[in-house]
């Protein structure tokens, strides 16, 4: 029997994206059913796309961005970081899981860390099992 | 219908093991956007690319390795417009352990890409723009003298802006520098005569920028002249209309130490030498006007405007020193044998109102001077929480300037942390000092009182030995630490440029762009992004000069792609504004508009549209969504 997998989207940001190859090079692994679109920047990605990937079938999207340097005022994720936090209050109303969106710091030279991070929201959100939002969606009245 | 070529690279034999090719081939053959497959081994190869003969207008999706070691290499290789990036390497074969489930990764990341490449764009880059090859220089102290010198050496018009009748800054006013002991005006005095002399410099004095519209390449810059009163075309610098002016007024360029005349010149070695008048001061008794004999005089003298058209800009505007009237516990301004460093620099210099004697006020020679340092810096009160870079040299500078005019003098420095870590600071200052018997007190001094007979008491707590003790001198020298301009905020928000936190200009980045604003094409240089030295400013200059020239040379400027608003969807609601970090977003009648030169292409604004009408290359809603739905379908 096959077991499920759970589908996962990751938006890497430019900088992010750089770090998500670096865990590449470096040797480390993390499970394959994590894809990853590399956008301009976090920023770029609208709530609804996000909202959109669910609906498509991923069980989980997480968003790969800068963090915000202290000092540093140009900093647009701070704006996905509030658009991230807003949408995982909006999406518990509907029943989704705050965990199922995610936000990860992740900077260019910080392989291991997305390694890391990746494999353990991988797993959470195999115990938290399908999301299949659309199947909800429609059994709701 | 739109088709896609994809290019499967094999990475020599590097992917082979972690990837079925085969498999990946079959699998996307049932795509029916998939025209052709082409499974090569190295799409970085000059002559596997070629071989594969690509048209320009094909669609291509390139398989491979990290997009940030492709990217260049294949758009140079191949004229295709279209080419989408997908990562199989490192964000695939490398990070799975299977070779099934990378292949079946690959497939999902290659099906969302072919979704989106149907529906791409050529890139449209705003490349070709007009470069107006003349530059400007707003300050003319030692940072923006440089600059002009070496932009203009280079075969380029400048225009140097400076505020005051002559350029110069804060380096004229220095008796010497630092560690070698130099002069400091015979060092900058030829710099300065040598950018007056300068064909392609042309230097405005008394006056300020007040508007810059335009890009990179092609800003439009409003300047005011201030009115002098003097026709600089026709003032030789004789002097004559000073010899008869009846009033005297202080000198700025002396610290208000040194009277000068309401016409003067404010030091001998000004560029340009030509007389003004200070009309706060000016009685209009018109003797002047009698003695010039080439009627260089005009009361009647207005506001000019100037609109300059350059192509690029150096903001080396400087900064100020600290108000030690802010620090009460110092009495400065009441006590007066208390003074600032500048002051003691002028004091200390032989064109000085004493003749460089160190005299106090009521005549005496200062024999015991005690210094304090960070004055206005390294603290939480009203001056800069930061280290102000020159002070620590600055001040055992002046303390051997003392011991060299007066050998029994008795020189006290008050330092926090000495931090002598330039080149020649170490051997040159402070060994020399310890040497020279001068005495460094590690403490902030709590207060200066004043005794009967006019000395100073400084209170102070040693911070090395714990003890409390109050030491008796003839003058305290306070070592001030920079604060931004005045005019700076005012400045930085006509160029549309930032100030961090301490009211500093902001670079671009600190490190990556340490000498680039956020508005492209224009630089800064010296001491108006945060407090430094005189080499160091001096370098800035040279390094903002080798920005603009390479600007220059590049023949076109090539902006990133950026934001643009569809004027036939927006409503002119404005919530992108607030969210735009680089206040690239303005109003433009009923909408809104992008202002390319500061739009840095992260798309924020485009994901905050409600009407969907920004657009940014290929990073819309439609496209995303395509690619999800790409990866995500069975």
């Amino acid at each position: 029997m096959v077991a499920w997998k759970p589908k996962i989207i990751a938006f890497t940001c430019w900088c992010s994206s750089s770090g998500v190859d670096q865990a590449g090079f470096e040797g480390f692994k993390y499970p394959a059913n994590v894809l990853t679109v590399r956008v301009p920047c976090s920023a770029i990605v609208n709530p609804s796309i996000v909202v959109k990937a669910l609906e498509e079938g991923a069980d989980a999207v997480l968003l790969t961005a800068c963090k915000p340097v202290e000092l540093r005022k140009i900093a647009p994720s701070r704006i996905t970081e509030a658009r991230v936090s807003l949408l995982r209050r909006l999406l518990k109303t509907v029943g989704v899981e705050e965990e199922r969106v995610r936000i990860l710091w992740i900077s260019s030279n910080e392989g291991g860390v997305f390694a890391n991070e990746v494999s353990r929201i991988v797993e959470e959100t195999e115990r938290l099992g399908p999301l299949n939002l659309r199947g909800r969606m429609l059994e709701q009245p | 219908m739109r088709r896609v070529t994809v290019l499967l690279c094999t990475c020599g034999s590097t992917l082979l093991e972690k990837i079925d090719f085969n498999k990946v081939s079959k699998e996307l053959y049932k795509n029916p956007l998939v025209k052709k497959i082409e499974i090569v081994d190295g799409l970085c190869k000059a002559n596997t690319v070629k071989s594969l003969s690509l048209d320009a207008n094909e669609r291509i999706i390139a398989a491979a390795c990290s997009s940030r070691l492709l990217e260049a290499v294949l758009k140079n290789l191949s004229n295709a417009k279209v080419i989408e990036f997908v990562n199989i390497r490192e964000q695939c074969a490398w990070v799975c352990d299977d070779k099934e489930d990378a292949s079946s990764k690959t497939i999902r990341l290659l099906n969302g890409s072919i979704n989106r490449a149907v529906r791409s764009n050529p890139p449209q880059y705003s490349d070709g723009l007009k470069i107006v090859r003349e530059a400007m220089v707003i300050g003319g102290g030692i940072a923006g003298v440089r600059c002009a010198l070496d932009i203009a050496n280079a075969g380029y018009r400048v225009y140097l802006i400076e505020k005051e009748p002559s350029i110069g800054g804060i380096m004229a006013q220095l008796d010497k520098t630092f560690p070698t002991l130099d002069c400091s005006i015979c060092i900058e005095g030829p710099l300065l005569s040598e950018a007056g002399r300068n064909k392609n410099i042309t230097i405005i004095p008394n006056s300020e920028v007040v508007g810059v519209k335009g890009r990179v390449g092609d800003f439009r810059v409003l300047v005011k002249v201030n009115p002098t009163y003097v026709d600089p075309e026709k003032c030789n610098g004789c002097g004559e209309c000073a010899n008869v002016c009846p009033v005297y007024q202080p000198n700025k360029y002396d610290v208000d130490l040194k009277p000068v005349k309401a016409i003067y010149c404010p030091f001998a070695q000004a560029v340009p030498l030509k007389y003004v008048i200070n009309k706060e001061y000016c009685i209009e008794c018109g003797l002047c006007m009698s003695v010039c004999t080439r009627a260089a005089i005009n009361l009647e003298d207005k506001p000019k405007m100037l609109e300059l058209n350059v192509g690029a800009i150096v903001v080396a505007v400087g900064s100020d020193l600290f108000d030690p009237r802010l620090k009460p516990e110092y009495h400065y301004g009441e006590y007066d044998n208390v003074i600032t460093n500048m002051e003691f620099e002028r004091i200390i210099c032989a064109s000085g109102p004493t003749g460089g004697v160190l005299l106090r006020k009521d005549g005496k020679p200062a024999k015991r001077v005690a210094f304090i340092q960070c004055v206005g810096s390294r603290e939480s009160g009203p001056g800069i929480g930061e280290c102000s870079y020159y002070c620590c040299a600055a001040s055992m500078k002046e303390a051997r300037l003392i011991l060299e005019h007066d050998k029994d003098a008795k020189v006290f420095i008050f330092y926090n942390e000495l931090r002598a870590f330039g080149k020649g600071w170490e051997d040159l200052l402070y060994r020399r000092c310890l040497e020279d018997g001068i005495v460094f007190i590690r403490s902030r001094p709590s207060e200066i009182k004043r005794s009967p007979n006019g000395n100073l008491i400084v209170v102070y707590e040693d911070t090395l030995t714990g003890k409390r003790s109050e030491l008796e001198v003839d003058m305290v020298v306070l070592a001030l630490g920079f604060k931004p301009s005045e005019n700076l905020a005012k400045l930085a928000a006509t160029l549309g440029v930032s100030v961090d936190d301490q009211g500093f200009i902001e670079e671009a980045h600190s490190k990556a762009k340490p000498l680039e604003t956020r508005v492209r094409g224009i630089y800064v240089a010296g001491t108006c992004h945060g407090p430094r030295d005189i080499v160091e400013s001096a370098v800035e200059g040279s390094a903002a000069a080798a920005l603009v020239i390479s600007l220059f040379r590049s023949g076109n400027v090539k902006l990133p792609e950026t934001a643009v608003v569809l004027e036939s969807k927006c409503t002119g609601c404005g919530r992108c504004m607030p969210v735009c970090q680089y206040d690239a977003i303005v109003r433009d009648g009923e909408k809104v508009r992008v202002l390319e030169s500061l739009c840095n292409g992260c798309g924020a604004c485009i994901s905050s549209c409600p009407q969907e009408a920004i657009v940014l290359g290929d990073w819309g809603i439609e496209q995303l969504a395509l690619q999800i739905s790409g990866m995500l379908g069975d």
